[in-house]
């Protein structure tokens, strides 16, 4: 087995994003604990695994910054714009069959208490602040388990997969200073991340996975992924 | 309505029910609480052959997808097409209205390898209940 610091990895557009996340929760071993950052090769926009790619892609053509890619996620959720944001993965054990709002908030507080360490407001948006009908778009404003700053703007929202006894989580980072501080960033939520799982998390990805991720880039950079419903 | 006395589950707490040939699948009452509000149901279509413990359909709930798994091998022959307008039914009537597909077992005997739905209350007394495949 040969690994490759996550940081080595060179910057991927969408598919290969999404390719390399599935090839991880297929892959990676029973127990293992992966958190990833992406580098971005352009801007591109992700969006739900059950969103209409009518709904995402009039998104891209009314954003001011020309999306290059438009990809349906594997995980749930809303549309996002990868433009300013930093993106990371997390892939890890989900083997009890357990409500995804438990994972998100466990997800969150430890991302959110992180950014706290470096002097970032974070605060998880409270349950009951539920606020109407569910958003289109993961930035519209904030859901329960949401990482929020001082003035209650979302900073980090992310979706959920799980398949077998894996799970998936994907999320966006948008906070100020962003990409001077992206060092700063990463450790922080690292840290926070790794309290919460433990010592086993690792920034490590297989050489084998990359090569799975090869062979999945093609479905999630096809009309019949994307464009499906 | 197949009645849950007359059904086999998965330990991925999917149902089957065999009715005349033809096998009825869904998600136990027990997978659906933890799942928790179903927005999205996306059954297997007609045609596609699926193997038992197939990864063959996904529903989605609060920002987070699932995948819904097999009994038996056979073919789909039938999808809940209800679901498209109203994925909630698999939480209001996980062994009714909300079943999700129809099978053509491949080998109808396959079922017999199932738990017993008195074995399935057991099985949801012991860890093992929680674990995925």
């Amino acid at each position: 087995m040969q690994t490759v610091p996550d940081q080595l990895i060179p910057s991927l557009n969408a598919s290969r994003q999404m390719a390399l996340d599935e090839a991880l929760l297929a892959c990676a071993p029973e127990a293992s604990i992966i958190l990833r950052f992406y580098r971005w090769s352009g801007p591109a926009l992700t969006f739900g695994y059950s969103q209409p790619y009518a709904l995402a892609l009039a998104a891209a053509r009314r954003r001011v910054i020309p999306v290059a890619e438009v990809v349906r996620r594997a995980t749930g959720g809303g549309i996002v714009f990868h433009d300013g944001d930093l993106t990371f993965s997390l892939c890890f054990p989900w083997t009890r069959l357990s409500p995804p709002a438990e994972i998100y908030a466990k997800i969150h507080g430890a991302a959110a208490a992180g950014l706290r360490e470096m002097g970032v407001a974070a605060e998880l948006w409270p349950a009951r602040k539920q606020l109407g009908e569910r958003p289109a778009q993961c930035f519209i404003g904030p859901e329960p388990s949401d990482v929020v700053d001082g003035r209650d703007r979302k900073i980090l929202g992310g979706a959920l997969r799980r398949r077998s006894a894996r799970g998936l989580y994907q999320g966006s980072l948008r906070v100020e200073g962003w990409p001077r501080n992206r060092p700063q960033l990463e450790a922080a939520l690292a840290r926070g991340l790794g309290r919460a799982w433990g010592s086993e998390l690792s920034q490590e990805i297989d050489s084998a996975w990359l090569t799975q991720a090869d062979a999945l880039a093609d479905k999630y950079g096809s009309d019949g992924w994307n464009q499906r419903r | 309505m197949p009645k849950p006395e007359n059904c086999r589950f998965t330990k991925t707490h999917e149902w089957v029910c065999l009715e005349g040939g033809t096998a009825t699948v869904g998600v136990t009452d027990h997978a659906q609480r933890e799942i928790t509000d179903i927005v999205f149901a996306e059954p297997p279509k007609p045609g596609r052959q699926v193997k038992a413990g197939e990864a063959c359909c996904v529903v989605e709930s609060v920002k987070a997808a699932f995948d819904i798994y097999a009994p038996i091998a056979g073919e789909v022959v039938a999808a809940n097409e209800a679901l498209a307008k109203d994925a909630a039914v698999v939480n209001r009537s996980p062994q009714d209205e909300g079943w999700l597909f129809k099978l053509k077992p491949a080998n109808p005997g396959e079922v017999n390898k199932l738990m017993d739905w008195d074995s399935y209350q057991a099985f949801l007394q012991t860890a093992d209940a929680h674990a995925g495949h």
